[in-house]
């Protein structure tokens, strides 16, 4: 070994030790990417576009070829210059279309938008009761609730969430779960009981998004449901969630007029 | 108001109890896998994006985006290649997104980090800092090809197979890049013993 080799490999070596992540990152990261992956972010990724593909496949024939002979290089290059560009440029295509099918099947890996709430006949005494306006924004009010309404409480098993960011996160998936299935209520109690259990996580923005799209859920005044909406967008202006509560929270027409476009559509068919 | 579908009252007193042990039993297969995946590569794919030149303020947002990305992705994961490859694919096109969306917006700080253990520390330590942060500026100065075969091959020291198969290049094609790239991080290494 020369040595450049060997000051090559101590320099790699090092520079790998150095590009180490810190102790707590890889914790931390973990946290907020499987919140993110149980809370169905998705994450777009960029395709390469199809003149750079075509570049790059011209270049690449260009390297492979000089790597070879200098005779084979000159006869090669003289054959094959004509015909790389359309080839490059085909291939650029294919590989543009595989990627946009992949595109495309991420993106319908991304959790149904939740549907407009249900108008139930009053299910209970508290459900039918409208909620003052002056009560500020949904999710901050049933944040500010110390408990979950007595018959929430006693369907949660309090023990089922145990003091530990890896339960949090189980909590969470539970929460998103329920979400999914369009049982705002229990979502805010499970919530509720995180918040006791767990008074300060590491995911709390996570939190306050599953809050925000059950308080909106649970909320029909598009005022109030709304004003959820800008208070988190607020609260969390970077926020990967921000679209999913903005679609949770979006103004949804009556339902005599849903109908009425459902007909609609129909006819038009 | 408006109610979910199936309102908690629905349920039997004694179903969300159990709703929860359920819940928590499925999921926890899933999520034990996964976080062995996580352990095994976060390292990896940690070291890959400050090789691709993913901006300091943006490394763990980046890292969390590959790892939606692979568990989104990783039922259409074939086995052609080995998983660390699968990864970096991922990888390479989450480093270009934020090298893109740093460029757009405007950001003419230089790609470099800031050591990431400031503190002062044994010798080793800073070495080690001071090596990456040369590294970090030399991939920095390679076109994307080229930083791309150099992370790989040299930092990674992948086999030039793997380098070939992960970047879908030809073998002759990454022989070459690697030639290269290797060249110009050994002037690199020269001008720099010259200096100190």
């Amino acid at each position: 070994m020369t040595d450049t080799d060997e000051l090559e490999r101590s320099v790699i070596e090092a520079a790998r030790r150095g590009f180490a992540p810190p102790a707590d990152v890889g914790a931390r990261v973990r946290s907020r990417a499987f919140s993110a992956i149980a809370l169905g972010t998705v994450v777009p990724l960029p395709t390469e576009g199809l003149l750079s593909r075509a570049r790059n496949g011209l270049l690449d024939t260009l390297e492979a070829l000089r790597a070879g002979p200098a005779r084979a290089r000159l006869l090669m290059g003289a054959l094959a210059l004509s015909g790389v560009g359309i080839g490059g440029y085909a291939l650029g295509l294919r590989a543009g279309r595989a990627e946009a099918q992949a595109g495309r099947a991420v993106v319908s890996t991304a959790p149904r938008a939740l549907p407009a709430p249900v108008q139930l006949a009053a299910s209970s005494a508290e459900s039918s009761e409208p909620l003052p306006p002056q009560a500020g924004n949904a999710a901050s009010r049933l944040q500010s609730r110390a408990h979950a309404p007595p018959e929430l409480a006693a369907n949660v098993a309090p023990s089922s969430i145990p003091v530990d960011a890896d339960a949090e996160l189980r909590a969470l998936r539970r929460v998103e779960r329920v979400l999914r299935e369009h049982n705002p209520r229990l979502a805010v109690a499970l919530l509720n009981e995180l918040d006791r259990e767990v008074p300060r996580g590491k995911l709390a923005e996570e939190r306050d998004a599953a809050r925000s799209i059950a308080a909106c859920e649970l909320e029909s005044a598009a005022s109030v449901t709304a004003r959820t909406a800008s208070e988190f967008a607020e609260r969390h202006p970077g926020s990967v969630y921000l679209p999913r509560v903005a679609r949770a929270c979006a103004p949804q027409p009556p339902a005599a007029e849903r109908n009425e476009r459902a007909s609609e559509t129909h006819t038009k068919q | 108001m408006a109610w979910g579908r199936r309102p908690i009252e629905a349920l039997p007193t004694s179903s969300t109890a159990s709703l929860s042990a359920a819940l928590a039993a499925s999921d926890s297969a899933d999520e034990a896998a996964f976080a062995a995946l996580y352990a095994e590569h976060f390292p990896f794919v940690w070291r890959c994006l400050r090789g691709l030149g993913v901006a300091a303020a943006a490394l763990e947002d980046a890292a969390q985006d590959v790892f939606v990305v692979v568990h989104q992705r990783l039922a259409s994961f074939q086995g052609d290649s080995t998983l660390r490859t699968w990864i970096f694919g991922i990888v390479r096109r989450v480093a270009h997104r934020y090298r893109r969306s740093a460029q757009r917006k405007g950001s003419t700080a230089p790609l470099e980090h800031e050591p990431v253990s400031p503190e002062p520390g044994p010798l080793e330590k800073v070495q080690d800092v001071q090596a990456a942060g040369f590294v970090e500026r030399f991939a920095n100065g390679l076109d994307d090809r080229k930083r791309e075969v150099f992370v790989l091959g040299i930092l990674e020291g992948l086999s030039v197979p793997e380098v070939a198969e992960t970047l879908h290049v030809p073998l002759n094609t990454a022989y070459t890049r690697l030639r290269r790239a290797r060249l110009e991080f050994r002037r690199a290494l020269e001008q720099r013993a010259e200096r100190s």
